[in-house]
């Protein structure tokens, strides 16, 4: 058994997830049925060889302290780049227009915001995206930015493929029909639907017609992760914004489950923590029991992967066998022109 | 990097807690009923050999 707290919070994350978010998936997989046109398995995907090249973009905080997104768009990168919901807003304000965009977070009210809400003054008061390490200075005004992100979304939408999860919320799915978004869908695994006794994923794939299943890791960018390899076929994959763990000195309330542990463990908050030094960086950053699972699937998922994975963020927490801890420029040099 | 809390209170981070069977117990309670809606990932997490699962003809055409 662990004896760090942190740790052994993160033990029992895996449960505590599927109690989140099992009722309200499923309700939002029915509520979105009037959109279940094409899935994954319709989508056109040449051959690729075996230098095949993607970008998989997610929001951590190297994001916007690295210029990820500028320095990708100054290399005419000519592979797939892959965007998670919460980096979209994001590459598109910096050039890069991403061929796919992912998304599968049910929750009603902060998703559709990485898109521009068209109700945020109606929403309830909620200071989750102003007080994370989110791009901190673009945030500041969130009503500005909401309108900024909307047009921008609006502007870019049809040339985007969306790929969402039949649990995002009938919000999403809404903003991204109304940009002009081309959807593509798939449910995530609830329970292992080739275990006879478990029958939540089979009766969800029977309710939405058919639609396959991918798996996730948990959480929105590593299940973006696995689209590029599983699905799109990619054999060069490199992660960007993959920090999952706050940069050194960032205070706890800016730490994204802050509040929850917060009311959790009172003053002993700061125990469910957990460093992890960065031998790469030689820095000591720290993480959150969610994110720590998280780490802990990637670090499976890269051994069980046929492609081969880098880590181009430049910071956080992500490294260990099979993962390529690398610059992104040097990724871009190596494989930059290794397109589809 | 340091743990100094942006909370009142005297703790000490550099001490790993110490846990007992009862302890635990009590931290798997606290954990499945009061953080079960937050704590958690945003999608399930069920450990396949192929990441991408697809339904049996048979089960397709029923669900259709």
């Amino acid at each position: 058994m662990e004896n760090n707290l942190g740790k052994q919070i993160a033990q029992f994350v895996s449960k505590l997830t599927a109690d989140k978010v099992t009722a309200v998936g499923l309700r939002n997989a029915k509520l979105n049925r009037p959109h279940y046109r094409k899935t994954i398995d319709d989508l056109l995907i040449p051959k690729h060889g075996p230098d095949s090249a993607a970008i998989v973009v997610v929001g951590g905080p190297s994001l916007h302290r690295k210029h990820t997104a500028a320095r990708i768009a100054q290399t005419n990168f000519t592979g797939d780049i892959i965007t998670a919901d919460g980096s979209f807003g994001y590459c598109l304000r910096h050039g890069v227009i991403p061929q796919y965009m992912v998304c599968l977070d049910p929750n009603p009210y902060r998703i559709v915001r990485w898109f521009g809400d068209p109700d945020l003054a109606s929403r309830p008061p909620d200071d989750y995206f102003r007080r994370q390490d989110f791009d901190p200075k673009y945030w500041e005004d969130e009503m500005r930015y909401n309108q900024e992100l909307t047009e921008l979304v609006n502007q870019h939408g049809s040339k985007i493929k969306a790929i969402l999860c039949t649990s995002v919320d009938p919000t999403v799915t809404k903003r991204c029909v109304e940009s002009g978004m081309d959807i593509y869908w798939w449910n995530q695994f609830y329970d292992d639907p080739d275990d006879p006794t478990q029958t939540v994923t089979r009766e969800l794939v029977g309710l939405t017609g058919g639609i396959p299943c991918m798996n996730t890791g948990g959480n929105v960018g590593t299940a973006a992760y696995i689209f590029s390899w599983a699905v799109l076929g990619h054999r060069q994959v490199a992660l960007a914004g993959f920090d999952l763990g706050y940069a050194p000195g960032t205070p706890f309330l800016n730490t994204q489950y802050f509040y929850e542990l917060r009311d959790l463990f009172g003053e002993r908050v700061a125990e469910a923590y957990i460093e992890i030094q960065n031998p790469y960086l030689n820095e000591t950053w720290y993480t959150d029991p969610t994110y720590y699972w998280f780490r802990e699937i990637i670090l499976e998922l890269a051994k069980q992967a046929p492609c081969t994975t880098y880590n181009c963020t430049e910071g956080g927490t992500l490294f260990g066998a099979n993962i390529n801890f690398i610059s992104l420029s040097e990724f871009l040099n190596k494989f930059g022109q290794n397109g589809g | 990097m340091s743990k100094k809390s942006i909370l009142k209170g005297n703790y000490t981070v550099a001490n790993p807690v110490r846990v007992t069977k009862d302890e635990e117990t009590t931290l798997t309670e606290k954990m499945q009923t009061a953080a079960a809606r937050a704590l958690g990932g945003s999608a399930c997490y069920i450990k396949k050999a192929n990441p991408v699962w697809r339904p049996p003809k048979k089960e397709k055409q029923d669900g259709e």
